[in-house]
């Protein structure tokens, strides 16, 4: 599996956002916990617009959760 | 990580398409040159086959519905869809080459041009499409079990 190229800050954000649970971010985002640990794992690249969901519930930009590392 | 509905079904799927390939596989080989010619016989065989897959998945699924009911009415989400496109991408790809062996071998014995295989084998086109097709079933499944474990 060739190694993806996007890391994010996704562990950090629910850490600051009261310890918010990756069951809790799923249901927000309308995906499954397992993706929610694939991306948090950067197993997944997520599309466009469940990363800017992501983004909207953190309320921060794209950029503070999605690094992009060429 | 813990294994979500989604894979919980297709381990289920997998197990019941294995039990099905080995019951088929198991009575061609216990049957001798008479009843494999017997037309009858071997469409009993597909008919169990058949019956028996329906009535495996549905069992699974009722099982997997009342333990984790929550699940399973949720939508595939992005990458589950995903897994799934990748896991029917290969499955069809085996099932495209069992296909045209299955053709082929229907053109060689039309034409008598084999050499001898389909003397022994009656119906031989008609067990490579099965076969084939549970084959494809058991990547499909496979590929998306190892999907989800490893990632897309």
């Amino acid at each position: 599996m060739a190694k993806l190229c996007i890391s994010n800050n996704i562990r950090q954000l629910r850490f600051h956002n009261s310890e918010m649970t990756q069951q809790a971010l799923a249901d927000e985002v309308g995906v499954s916990r397992q993706t929610v640990i694939a991306i948090e794992s950067a197993k997944y690249s997520p599309s466009l617009e469940v990363a800017f969901k992501m983004s909207a519930v953190f309320k921060v930009s794209l950029e503070e959760v999605f690094i992009y590392e060429p | 990580m813990n294994s979500s509905f989604q894979e919980k079904s297709l381990w289920l799927e997998f197990s019941a398409t294995v039990i099905i390939f080995s019951y088929y596989l198991n009575q061609l080989l216990g049957f001798d040159n008479k009843q494999l010619a017997d037309g009858s016989l071997i469409i009993g065989v597909l008919f169990e086959v058949v019956m028996y897959t329906v009535v495996l998945m549905i069992i699974s699924s009722v099982i997997l519905a009342i333990i984790n009911h929550k699940d399973a009415d949720k939508p595939l989400d992005e990458r589950e869809q995903l897994i799934e496109l990748k896991g029917s991408y290969y499955s069809n790809w085996v099932l495209k080459v069992g296909i045209v062996i299955a053709i082929g071998q229907y053109a060689l014995e039309s034409n008598e041009w084999a050499i001898g295989l389909h003397q022994n084998i009656p119906f031989l086109p008609l067990h490579i499409l099965v076969v084939s097709f549970l084959l494809s079933e058991l990547v499909s499944f496979f590929v998306q079990i190892w999907l989800s474990r490893k990632g897309v």
